[in-house]
């Protein structure tokens, strides 16, 4: 905006006149950009039409009077201004537009602020740092880099949904992501994956609704944490809101950007050791000689022999008898070193009447388990332009095309290769004699190998967003802007199973396919009037009324028995079944807001919105949020003149309420639904329901942020709590009504924190700059209110967690492991009255102090540069919370589960063996100790940990090669993502970063890379 | 001037463009669900709120599968190898009271009872149709509250019988919130006998003023069906309440009387007559299931039997041979053939792989075999009203037409001549087995069950005997976390 009033202004000054007296003389010099000359700089006199231009050295001649003004300008460069003096040269020092501007947050509804502007808790990551970072989703570049931030990871596979929490987990049953808005419209962000089930659950890899966007196109990515910057999303800022801010094009002369990186991907924990066919067979033979060898007479000697007789032809038996192979079946459904590449080209210009930027990227992202994949397409362009004096117009449009190949996970599906990796015996060959897969697998389980080469899923999915705007001057200061943001999402989502081997099998074969059209539109009409009164008080109106409506629409059909080497859901025989459903919401509402400044000194924030969701019963549809944020610059004021050492020093604090209307649509009714028996339609009690309208978050921070040293040294101290009333929850209800739970508003809970942001730089120079920067958020949850039911509170006490009054929500709630008894080698938990008992049901369940959440996260940054060589580090931490392995009741058991229908972990091979031996792991036989696995704190694991988050080492070519070279910059860089990470509690194999329900989950864990930049500006 | 147009044009666009939205109603759709606020008003509507109940009885967490299996997993002669970890805690009597199977079950057969008292709460003018709908809703609520109480009663426990503690008897669908307790047996029982006899009535008025239509429709309950469920109910009580055995005989002669063209299955048809997916001819009620409308890899075929074409087959056969039951000098046996071998290599095992061979056979819920053989039951147990003859007869023609004896190439049906406990012990067992009977006719006769599971589970003996805390199912935890109920004593 600036920059087009000055350019405005030059334009005016051009015509007035001016006459200078003085005396005529040549003035002459050199214009350099960074070093180098720059041609064709035109240098004009102010107010006349005389001027020149530079030649191919740089060099200007002009004949001027003393007392006039020459105005040098370059296309893309900021004009230069000179006062001609007595001297007859003067050298020009250009720089790019925009580069000396002070630094802008964009804010909500397109507001830009300086940072001492600004009242409410917002951190602003730019869009290089996220174009650096190397990730399907643009989502995952923030990990580590905002205070208060948490993610986590729902499956590594490419294009898989993250869980993002602001300061914790504000509601106990709606959503608990933040909303995200792209260039000022709220964007759907649910999963696109077809890989879901009836009630939304994926049961396959799922696909971020962000992935469609092109990371080289952002420009900004501004978190909002606290009421006075979400307030104006207030209805749906509860949980924080994510404003991505895509590129624009800049004035001057098209340039051009091309990047193409190449690089690799591994697990980023190697996760747990399985048992070799070898292990597996000592462990098995011992435990038949535990749980037979004293009743039928036999002992370790003569084991095998006994063994052969009594089990015959079994698999161990004919893995014996094949040479004992070892087959390392999660070596097998690995896809090492997975390849990643992407290529991005875009250009951007513009002149007086307008700007222009587009671009087009390719991404292939190979899964580093078979079977997945991800590819994506994506084209940006948007225009602005000014039609009139009072008229201007943007026009935008972001398409994508996404194809993933994704494979079933985050369950025990037989399919899953995640699964055949840790379940599959190691005795069970992986290809059979002649060289092909072995189909004959035990256990029911599937070769993963097979199916993934033979069935499909696969997502394709193509999304338009669309942000179109016209503004009106009306006054100077009085604009009106009507905007309208489309966003259609195209999603096609098909599945085979093939009818040899898996999942197909019992149908000959299946397929189907899924079509969903998902339309959102936002129109949003706003005016915005700023004005002075007197020379110090600043005045900024703006009132906005926004609709947004949402249409789902969805096709799907199914077929069994299909031809032999077909795979559409045309070719199918039998057994069709069709589904489809619609539904829509909208939510409408009116926004006002106020922003005041005296004299840039005390700030004043306020805002107001009202919004109807069409997701609540009608008298309760209606909700009101408000937030009041203020701000106070010391460092502005005239008695901190003499404190030279503080450059910024200011205090600022916000109060309001947000809140959440994430839920499905009409949650508040009696619902009927469809069903079907006997070839008759039938009608089914679906739902109870009840008035149900906004859950609202009470939200206060207060902080501090400081600049010393030249702001060599600055930071921030923040303290929030935010208190969640009349939570969206879903209250359990007696099953004997034929219901499991009815939404209500109901509940509170607290989420109490500070935040703390620091940067140092160590050195700066023209050849050397060192910096260190970090953030830690903390944030402490707590449940204050729980429903009552005839007279008592409510208790949600599950197998692992519970939600109890005074205690954080999903608090981990198990019975506490106690070791193997010395003496019988059985498992023990301990009781109320401290003692230990072998028998499981005795024992005392108990609180665990820890949830799945992390009460501390953060994050370490560090960047060296040394004439053009570049280091950036980025370490991301959490601490204070708890993962839980449930699969271990398979992988860990010391019976013939892990021991022989599955596989265990070599943790086993720790098992008690004689009296006095001290282990956690119990004796093994073949039936014993069924309750080893069961839902205790041996499975519980500290998730603390440290990760080496990015590594970057980078060259930015000199100007002078650059030059010779003739293209404009060349950057290029190696970066590593999460080449190491660090783990508190030994015991744990698996990678710390789980999804937010805290469970290893049997996905793809989070992985490490290593990705090859060349980044050329032309 | 011309400033304050253009503010004005501005203003009104504003203006307009808000009362659009503002009249745009803020109502969701949604295409495929009802507000069922209201009662039921029509037979339609009736009809298809019976249709739901049904439904919802198919479903993998009641009949389609769980409870069946939960009979089967339990019995003597069967139990799960937990080798894709399915049903091994319920063979092992290890259930908790968070695990899935306690709770899922519940929540369904409680699902069924609300569509139920939808149906018998509806707002509808008495006539013959509407009765005869209502009549289903009665029985049905009725044989869902002794499903139940069959699962989570503790009429085992200590033997302690009717007095033991049942399950909530549940009427109003319409408030969730109502408070509950748990009844006892006792209790239970009346309330499910006064349903059954209300649901009789109705069903006879309606068959009796054609609502049936001309021929026993089987996919619902009809009122020979209903008084066949009546025959099972009493017959389970009459084990802790002797009088119940004279409704035992009174309700399956009746049923007997009332069962049109359903005859017992011949010997040259049995294991045909298993694989047809229709109703078979020897059925009263089935509940229907097709190509399109079954449970898929939870349907009972894929827990009962890997086959060729695929299943999990945790069930498997708890002796070492077929023989152990159907010894060969009790003659040839025709039900020994629904065992077999099945699966390759470490997956073999000895499954049942003749009743519900595939994944879309219909669920038998009430064969003309099982009503002879509750009447038959009954009369030996010292009912008052009992006919032995009939009782011998009964036996006959079911024996008659599954065991042969060879000689000299003749085959020589077997028939008795005098008929013990014994006998319809050994006859019930191989005519339901694997029907869901196994276990309940354990318990009435007090067999204790031993399997691998069982011997497994350090927490309790090498078998369990009639009267063990563990032979009830724990009420689960979710239930209680909101009403409180009672935990059963091996839970608590």
């Amino acid at each position: 905006m600036r920059s087009k009033y000055k350019w405005i202004l030059s334009i005016l000054c051009l015509f007035f006149f001016q006459v200078g007296f003085a005396q005529q003389k040549t003035l002459t010099g050199t214009v350099v950009e960074d070093g180098l000359s720059l041609p064709g700089v035109t240098v004009i006199i102010e107010g006349t039409q005389e001027g020149t231009q530079t030649d191919l050295n740089g060099k200007y001649s002009i004949s001027v009077k003393p007392g006039q003004t020459l105005i040098f300008s370059f296309i893309g460069m900021k004009d230069v201004k000179y006062k001609v003096g007595a001297a007859s040269f003067y050298n020009v020092h250009m720089v790019a537009a925009g580069e000396e501007l002070e630094e802008v947050v964009v804010m909500a509804y397109g507001q830009t602020k300086a940072k001492n502007e600004i009242t409410g808790n917002v951190v602003a990551v730019k869009g290089e740092v996220i174009s650096q970072t190397p990730v399907a989703s643009v989502d995952q570049a923030l990990q580590g880099r905002v205070a208060g931030l948490q993610i986590a990871s729902t499956s590594g596979s490419p294009g898989a949904v993250q869980n993002i929490r602001i300061r914790g987990r504000n509601s106990m049953s709606a959503n608990n992501e933040p909303l995200y808005v792209v260039d000022g419209m709220p964007i759907i962000t649910d999963n696109l994956s077809g890989a879901v089930d009836s009630d939304g659950v994926a049961t396959g890899t799922s696909l971020s609704a962000l992935s469609g966007i092109n990371s080289d196109d952002i420009e900004s990515m501004t978190v909002l944490k606290d009421a006075a910057a979400t307030a104006a999303y207030g209805a749906r800022g509860g949980n924080g809101v994510i404003l991505i801010t895509t590129k624009k094009g800049k004035r001057g002369e098209p340039s051009y950007s091309l990047k193409t990186s190449v690089g690799f991907q591994n697990f980023a924990r190697k996760g747990p050791k399985f048992l070799s066919g070898e292990q597996k067979k000592e462990l098995w033979l011992e435990a038949n000689i535990n749980s037979f060898g004293k009743e039928e007479g036999f002992n370790k000697d003569n084991v095998w022999d006994w063994y052969v007789g009594d089990y015959g032809n079994d698999g161990l038996v004919q893995w014996v008898n094949n040479g004992s192979v070892n087959n390392d079946w999660r070596k097998a459904v690995k896809n090492q070193d997975a390849l990643v590449a992407s290529v991005s080209l875009g250009v951007n210009g513009g002149d007086e009447k307008g700007t222009y930027y587009a671009s087009l990227g390719h991404d292939k992202y190979e899964g580093a388990v078979i079977g997945s994949d991800f590819r994506k397409v994506t084209g940006s362009f948007n225009m602005t332009r000014n039609l009139n004096e009072k008229l201007d117009i943007t026009i935008g449009a972001n398409v994508s095309n996404i194809k993933q190949n994704g494979i079933m996970e985050g369950g025990a599906y037989f399919s899953n290769p995640n699964l055949t990796g840790m379940f599959m015996s190691p005795w069970a060959p992986i290809y059979a004699e002649d060289g092909s897969y072995n189909l004959d697998t035990p256990a029911g389980l599937h070769n993963s190998l097979y199916t993934s080469k033979h069935n499909s899923i696969v997502n394709d999915i193509t999304r338009v967003i669309s942000n179109n705007a016209i503004g009106y001057k009306i006054l100077d200061d009085l604009k009106f802007e009507s905007s309208i943001g489309l966003d259609y999402t195209l999603s096609n989502y098909s599945q085979y199973y093939n009818p040899i081997h898996g999942d197909g099998k019992a149908y000959k074969g299946s397929a189907s396919q899924d079509e969903k059209r998902i339309f959102n539109y936002v129109w949003q009409n706003s005016l915005n009037y700023r004005f002075y009164l007197g020379d110090s008080h600043r005045f900024n109106v703006k009132g906005v009324m926004e609709y947004q409506k949402n249409k789902f629409n969805r096709l799907q059909g199914r077929g069994e028995v299909l031809p032999p080497g077909m795979e559409g859901l045309g070719t199918a025989a039998a057994n069709f079944t069709t589904f489809a459903d619609y539904y829509d919401w909208s939510q409408l509402s009116y926004l006002g807001m106020l922003n005041y400044d005296y004299q840039n000194r005390y700030l004043l924030d306020v805002t107001f919105r009202r919004e109807g969701s069409s997701r609540f019963s009608k008298d309760e549809r209606w909700g009101n949020f408000f937030a009041v944020g203020g701000a106070w610059n010391i460092s502005s004021e005239a008695f901190m003149d003499s404190a030279h050492a503080i450059s910024l020093l200011r205090l600022r604090g916000s109060y309001g309420t947000t809140g959440n209307s994430t839920i499905n649509p009409n949650m508040y009714m009696q619902l009927l639904e469809p069903g079907t028996y006997n070839n008759e339609s039938a009608i089914i009690a679906y739902q109870y329901g009840g008035p149900l309208g906004w859950e609202k978050q009470e939200k206060f921070d207060t902080g501090v942020e400081f600049g010393f040293f030249n702001n060599r040294l600055t930071g921030s101290f923040t303290y929030f709590q935010s208190k969640s009333k009349d939570l969206l929850y879903q209250r359990p209800l007696s099953m004997t009504s034929g219901y499991e739970a009815q939404w209500m508003n109901i509940g509170d809970m607290t989420n109490r924190g500070i935040e703390v942001e620091l940067n140092y730089d160590l050195f700066r120079g023209d050849d050397f700059n060192w910096s260190i920067g970090g953030n830690v958020g903390t944030v402490k949850n707590k449940v204050t209110n729980m429903p009552v039911i005839n007279g008592e509170t409510v208790k949600v006490l599950g197998s692992y967690n519970a939600i109890e009054e005074g205690k954080a929500y999903g608090t981990w709630y198990l019975r506490e492991y106690a070791g193997v008894d010395a003496q019988t080698g059985n498992a023990q938990w301990y009781k109320a009255d401290g003692t230990k008992t072998t028998n499981y049901n005795e024992a005392e369940v108990r609180y665990q102090n820890t949830s799945a959440l992390p009460k501390v996260t953060g994050g370490v940054n560090t960047h060296v540069d040394y004439k053009g060589f570049y280091m950036d580090a980025l370490f991301s931490f959490a601490a204070g919370y708890s993962v839980y392995d449930g699969w271990a009741s398979y992988t860990n058991t010391v019976n013939s589960r892990s021991l022989y229908t599955y596989n265990g972990t070599t943790e086993l091979m720790d098992r008690w063996q004689h009296p006095g031996d001290i282990t956690d792991v119990p004796r093994v036989s073949t039936g014993g100790n069924a309750n080893y696995t069961s839902p205790s704190t041996r499975w519980l694991y500290d998730g603390d940990h440290i990760r080496l988050r990015q590594l970057t080492f980078g060259y930015n070519l000199k100007k002078e090669a650059v030059k010779f070279i003739g293209v404009d910059g060349v950057n290029l860089a190696v970066s590593a993502m999460n080449p190491f990470t660090w783990v508190k509690d030994k015991r744990l194999k698996w990678d710390p970063e789980v999804d937010a329900t805290g469970f290893v989950e049997m996905a793809t864990p989070p992985l490490k890379s290593v990705i090859f930049t060349l980044n050329v500006k032309f | 001037m011309k400033k304050i147009f253009r503010i004005l044009t501005v203003v009104g666009f504003l203006g307009i463009g808000a009362m659009t939205f503002t009249a745009c109603s803020l109502d969701s759709e949604q295409s495929n669900y009802k507000d069922g606020s209201e009662p039921i008003k029509t037979t339609e509507e009736l009809k298809a709120t019976v249709n739901g109940a049904y439904a919802r009885m198919t479903a993998e967490f009641y009949y389609g599968r769980d409870v069946i299996v939960f009979s089967e997993a339990r019995a003597p002669y069967m139990y799960s190898s937990d080798r894709t970890g399915r049903f091994g805690n319920v063979s092992g009597f290890a259930l908790l009271p968070t695990h899935k199977y306690a709770v899922d079950t519940w929540l369904q057969i409680y699902r069924v009872i609300t569509n139920a008292n939808k149906v018998i709460g509806a707002d509808v003018e008495s006539s013959a149709v509407n009765n005869y709908y209502k009549g289903q809703g009665y029985v049905i609520r009725a044989l869902a509250h002794y499903d139940l109480v069959r699962l989570y009663g503790e009429q085992y426990v200590n033997g302690a019988g009717v007095s033991a503690l049942g399950v909530p008897y549940k009427t109003d669908p319409s408030n969730a919130d109502e408070k509950i307790a748990r009844a006892t047996v006792k209790e239970n029982m009346e309330r499910i006998f006064e349903d059954l006899d209300q649901g009789i009535v109705y069903l006879k008025e309606g068959r009796d003023n054609g609502a049936e239509g001309n021929s026993l429709v089987k996919e619902r309950i009809n009122y020979a069906a209903a008084l066949g469920l009546k025959s099972r109910i009493a017959l389970f009580f009459s084990q802790f309440d002797k009088s119940k055995l004279d409704v035992v005989i009174e309700s399956a002669a009746e049923a007997i009387n009332n069962k049109g063209n359903v005859d017992v299955l011949p010997r040259s048809g049995y294991l045909d007559g298993y694989k047809s997916e229709g109703v078979m001819t020897n059925s009263l009620f089935e509940l229907a299931q097709s190509g399109t409308d079954n449970q898929f890899t939870a349907s009972l075929q894929y827990i009962y039997s890997i086959g060729t074409s695929g299943g999990y087959g945790d069930l498997q056969w708890n002796y070492a041979t077929v023989d152990t039951v159907f010894n060969p000098k009790d003659g040839e046996d025709i039900r020994a053939e629904v065992i077999k071998l099945d699966g390759a290599k470490d997956t073999e095992a000895l499954r049942n792989t003749g009743k519900y061979v595939s994944r879309s056979s219909n669920i038998r819920m009430l064969r003309v075999e099982e009503v002879m053989l509750n009447y038959v039951e009954a009369q030996l147990q010292g009912a008052s009203n009992g006919d032995a003859a009939v009782a011998l007869d009964y036996m006959n023609q079911i024996e008659g037409k599954r065991v042969v004896f060879k000689e000299n190439g003749t085959e020589k049906p077997k028939s008795f001549s005098t008929i013990t406990m014994d006998d319809l012990k050994d006859v019930r067992q191989k005519e339901l087995m694997f029907e869901g009977f196994g276990f309940e006719d354990a318990m009435r006769w007090k067999l204790p069950i031993t399997n691998p599971k069982i011997i497994a589970n350090e927490d309790i003996g090498d078998s369990i005997e009639f009267g063990n805390p563990f032979l009830a199912f724990p009420i689960p935890q979710k239930e209680i976390n909101v009403s409180k109920l009672e935990q059963n004593q091996a839970y608590k």
